[in-house]
């Protein structure tokens, strides 16, 4: 006969399952443990291109560490913001969790403000999803970050909405962690696309020239 | 226990409160063990000072997830002013970066996402993803240039 667990989780909640964790807060993090690999393999053909761009622009080219070090940082206090709108949520602080829950949703929009505009930015500087390798994997890979974090707005604002309608209370709590277990893994994501695509890879390209650059520059 | 495999369920799959950064044995009847703190109740007292601070009828408080934002921003900030030195740390640029990452990595998996406080179970399913995205990594280093033809220039 199986045996139950009926076990307290750090938040008080009792799970009436054979691991004595819900069944979907586990398959949440059985979905995230998933999207290693897909974030994995993308971060990975990025770094095996990397280099391997016969014309620019190169990543020294385009780059703006400061203003993607503020969007990282905006990123990060998110996570920050929605860790304490659970929190709150699971104290019965009903207006301080619709606070920092809101703000989750507007730090997330002004992350996705700032991949807009460079994005924006890369296009008119000749750097486009076909123009070379480094465009091609860099845009995929940050691309699809930027769906992550719109979809985890979405998510939230959800959220959002049903705790303004009351449906979110320290006893249904669970819906929020697990929509802030989603919303911490796309944090961490960036952690390290920020760390290996924009610091480390800064460099990438150093001393070569941007044919399309030179092309424009003796057209011009 | 009847038997090692039991065990080793037991261990993986049931709240024990311990071998976790170190947390003592904690009854799985308790719903909020005192000890299970960010430093559970072993360390210097400076660990129990910081428990103290950060333990209410929670894991955590408010003010300790600020602490970790706090830190997290400060590990933020160092990388991006390391990084204004690249040229003054020569090969050890690399590594050096990724242990921050990894520093801030772990800080948002533990804290933030209560891998530290949950069950093990957690810690190995992710764990486990994690693993297999960091060896299909290396064997994409691994063959490199064997599989992917090198790009050719423009005509």
């Amino acid at each position: 006969m199986a045996q139950v667990a009926v076990a307290h989780d750090p938040h008080g909640h009792v799970a009436d399952t054979n691991t004595g964790i819900s069944n979907r807060k586990l398959l949440m993090w059985v979905f995230l443990a998933s999207d290693c690999l897909f974030f994995g393999s993308f971060i990975a053909t990025y770094l095996v291109y990397r280099n391997e761009s016969t014309i620019g622009p190169y990543p020294n080219e385009v780059l703006d560490i400061p203003v993607t070090s503020i969007s990282t940082f905006v990123l990060l206090m998110s996570s920050l913001a929605m860790v304490l709108a659970l929190n709150y949520t699971q104290r019965n602080r009903a207006g301080l969790a619709r606070f920092w829950l809101l703000s989750v949703a507007a730090l997330g929009l002004v992350f996705l403000g700032f991949q807009v505009v460079e994005f924006t930015t890369f296009v008119k500087e000749d750097l486009t999803i076909h123009r070379n390798l480094f465009g091609t994997t860099f845009f995929i890979l940050t691309g699809f970050h930027g769906l992550h974090v719109f979809l985890g707005v979405l998510w939230l604002l959800g959220m959002a909405f049903a705790h303004f309608k009351g449906a979110l209370t320290s006893r249904s709590s669970e819906d929020l962690e697990i929509a802030g277990l989603y919303w911490h893994f796309v944090d961490i994501v960036w952690i390290v696309i920020f760390t290996v695509i924009y610091l480390i890879g800064f460099s990438d390209g150093e001393g070569l020239e941007t044919v399309g650059h030179a092309a424009s520059a003796i057209g011009g | 226990m009847a038997n090692p495999i039991a065990r080793a369920w037991r261990k993986a799959f049931y709240h024990d409160g311990d071998r976790y950064f170190m947390l003592p044995r904690t009854s799985s009847g308790l719903p909020n063990p005192s000890n299970e703190g960010p430093f559970g109740d072993a360390g210097p007292p400076v660990a129990g000072w910081f428990n103290r601070m950060t333990y209410g009828d929670r894991p955590a408080t408010p003010y300790f997830y600020t602490i970790i934002g706090v830190w997290l921003a400060a590990l933020t900030g160092l990388e991006v002013w390391l990084f204004t030195l690249d040229d003054s740390f020569g090969a050890t640029f690399v590594p050096v970066m990724l242990l921050l990452a990894i520093a801030k990595f772990i800080t948002v998996v533990a804290f933030y996402m209560h891998l530290r406080f949950d069950k093990n179970l957690l810690t190995l399913v992710f764990a486990a993803g994690f693993i297999i995205a960091i060896a299909v990594f290396m064997i994409m280093l691994t063959v490199e240039g064997q599989v992917a033809p090198d790009p050719q220039l423009p005509s």
